[in-house]
């Protein structure tokens, strides 16, 4: 028989001091809540995040529908107005066009419908493109008018006329549009008279760029009123020109 | 709301056009041509025959005017020839010289036009009246390049094809001129000058003492413009003005 087996149960008897450091504890504590609040607060955090992912299209569209409310407003307006104008001007415009019409009456035709401003320009044009002889003249007339209240519409429509050179417009509406960019002093053409004053060239290259030749005496008035209008244009704004 | 701005809107406009009536009733009253014609070919524009005076309705009258209508037309066909397209402009009439200013002569211009014919029929029992000519590209030459011509007896003129073919191959051959188509351009101008002087000179001479100097005047540039045709065109190789000979004082004097 071995002694373990024979001997009695000892009690252990463990020797030694417990030490609660206060201190310690209520860091380790105050680390375990700030980590906890942390997580708390991110948590919201990313809920608001999350919110407002979900709401923000429709708050943007808010805005912008309330910033551009008044603008798209203006804009049917103006587009009625616009469709109210065309229609009026529908039947003075074959009235320009009749035959029988005297010149005076061909300009007290196209005044009126200048009064339409910048809605009549384009009929303004078409009439110098189709249009007969007293015709021509007062739609010239009806474009001085509107450039004298709104010359920025006339200039940009007269722009386009001679910055063309795939035959949509005749000589005869290039020489009406150069006098009439002179007369109303479109000094952002300036650089496209020029252009138009440079690249002609010779008759036979302004051919090209018309729907019916011209012939050299033609090509010398429109080449004399390209020269004309950009010395004009020179004169009101010389730096616009370079 | 929109109603009322549209209304509004018409008042202002028609104001505007009220206004520009009575600013324009003063002005030039020639109504476009009925016929223009297209707008690749040179034209002749011959506009409405009107007589004065009293009896402008009877039958008889109209027939006369009518006559002289056809007269100028068929002269004119026959002095243009291929050259140009003689157009019937309707009712197309002047009131006066005046009308035929600056604008008039651009918008003809830029239609082509080389001249334009009207007449005034003042006695239908006797025949007297005039005939106007709006010679389109003499303008730059010899201002206002407009002239009236009276006579005597205007069926008896045409019928003797007078003025009508001096002016129409005169006008044709200035504008060829003009285009630098010179060797196009002589024949007419020669021919022009030739019958004009014809119509100018003598005892049957056409017109009277004031359209006779301008005429003179006119004869003298379109001399000047023969003369530098047929130095430009000498100067293309094989042409037959070549043969032409100078005169002593540089100019050429055109075959009869």
């Amino acid at each position: 028989m071995t002694d373990s087996e024979t001997s009695p149960p000892r009690p252990l008897e463990i020797h030694g001091t417990l030490q609660l450091e206060s201190a310690a504890v209520e860091a380790r504590l105050r680390k375990i809540e700030e980590k906890l609040e942390e997580r708390n607060g991110k948590g919201a955090l990313t809920w608001i995040l999350d919110v407002l992912k979900t709401l923000l299209p429709s708050i943007v569209l808010a805005i912008l529908g309330f910033a551009l409310k008044d603008t798209v407003d203006q804009a049917l307006r103006e587009r009625e107005i616009q469709l109210a104008a065309v229609k009026e001007m529908e039947t003075l415009v074959p009235d320009l066009q009749k035959t029988d019409l005297v010149r005076a009456d061909a300009q007290a035709k196209a005044a009126q419908l200048a009064a339409f401003g910048r809605y009549s320009v384009p009929f303004f044009v078409n009439i110098l493109e189709v249009g007969n002889q007293n015709a021509g003249v007062g739609a010239e007339d009806g474009l001085r008018m509107v450039a004298r209240s709104e010359p920025q519409v006339v200039c940009s429509a007269l722009q386009i006329v001679i910055k063309n050179r795939t035959g949509l417009f005749r000589w005869q509406t290039h020489l009406s549009a150069l006098e009439i960019l002179g007369q109303a002093s479109c000094t952002k053409a300036c650089r496209d008279v020029a252009s138009f004053r440079d690249t002609m060239s010779s008759v036979n290259n302004y051919q090209k760029w018309v729907p019916s030749p011209p012939m050299q005496t033609e090509y010398d008035k429109v080449a004399k009123q390209a020269s004309d209008t950009f010395e004009q244009l020179n004169r009101v704004a010389p730096g616009d020109c370079k | 709301m929109f109603q009322n701005a549209v209304h509004s809107a018409n008042w202002i406009r028609n104001a505007i056009a009220a206004a520009a009536l009575t600013c324009g009733v003063a002005h030039a009253q020639l109504t476009n041509c009925k016929d223009p014609g297209p707008p690749d070919v040179f034209k002749i524009f011959v506009d409405e025959v009107r007589a004065t005076g009293g009896s402008t309705g009877s039958a008889r009258v109209r027939e006369k005017v009518q006559g002289i209508h056809k007269f100028l037309s068929e002269n004119l066909k026959a002095s243009s020839g291929d050259n140009a397209s003689v157009r019937d402009c309707g009712k197309r009439f002047p009131s006066d010289s005046a009308d035929f200013d600056n604008k008039e002569f651009d918008g003809l211009d830029n239609l082509r036009v080389v001249l334009e014919v009207w007449g005034m029929l003042d006695d239908p029992v006797k025949g007297s009246g005039s005939l106007g000519f709006a010679l389109v590209p003499a303008r730059p030459i010899a201002p206002p390049a407009v002239y009236v011509v009276p006579s005597a007896n205007l069926l008896n003129s045409l019928r003797q094809g007078k003025q009508m073919s001096a002016f129409a191959p005169l006008v044709l051959g200035i504008r060829q001129y003009q285009n630098k188509n010179y060797a196009d351009a002589v024949p007419l101008l020669c021919a022009g000058t030739q019958q004009l002087n014809s119509v100018l000179t003598g005892q049957s001479a056409l017109g009277d003492d004031a359209f006779r100097t301008r005429q003179r005047e006119l004869m003298k540039k379109v001399k000047e413009i023969t003369d530098s045709a047929i130095r430009e065109a000498r100067r293309t190789p094989g042409s037959p003005f070549g043969l032409w000979n100078p005169t002593s004082d540089g100019t050429f004097l055109c075959p009869d």
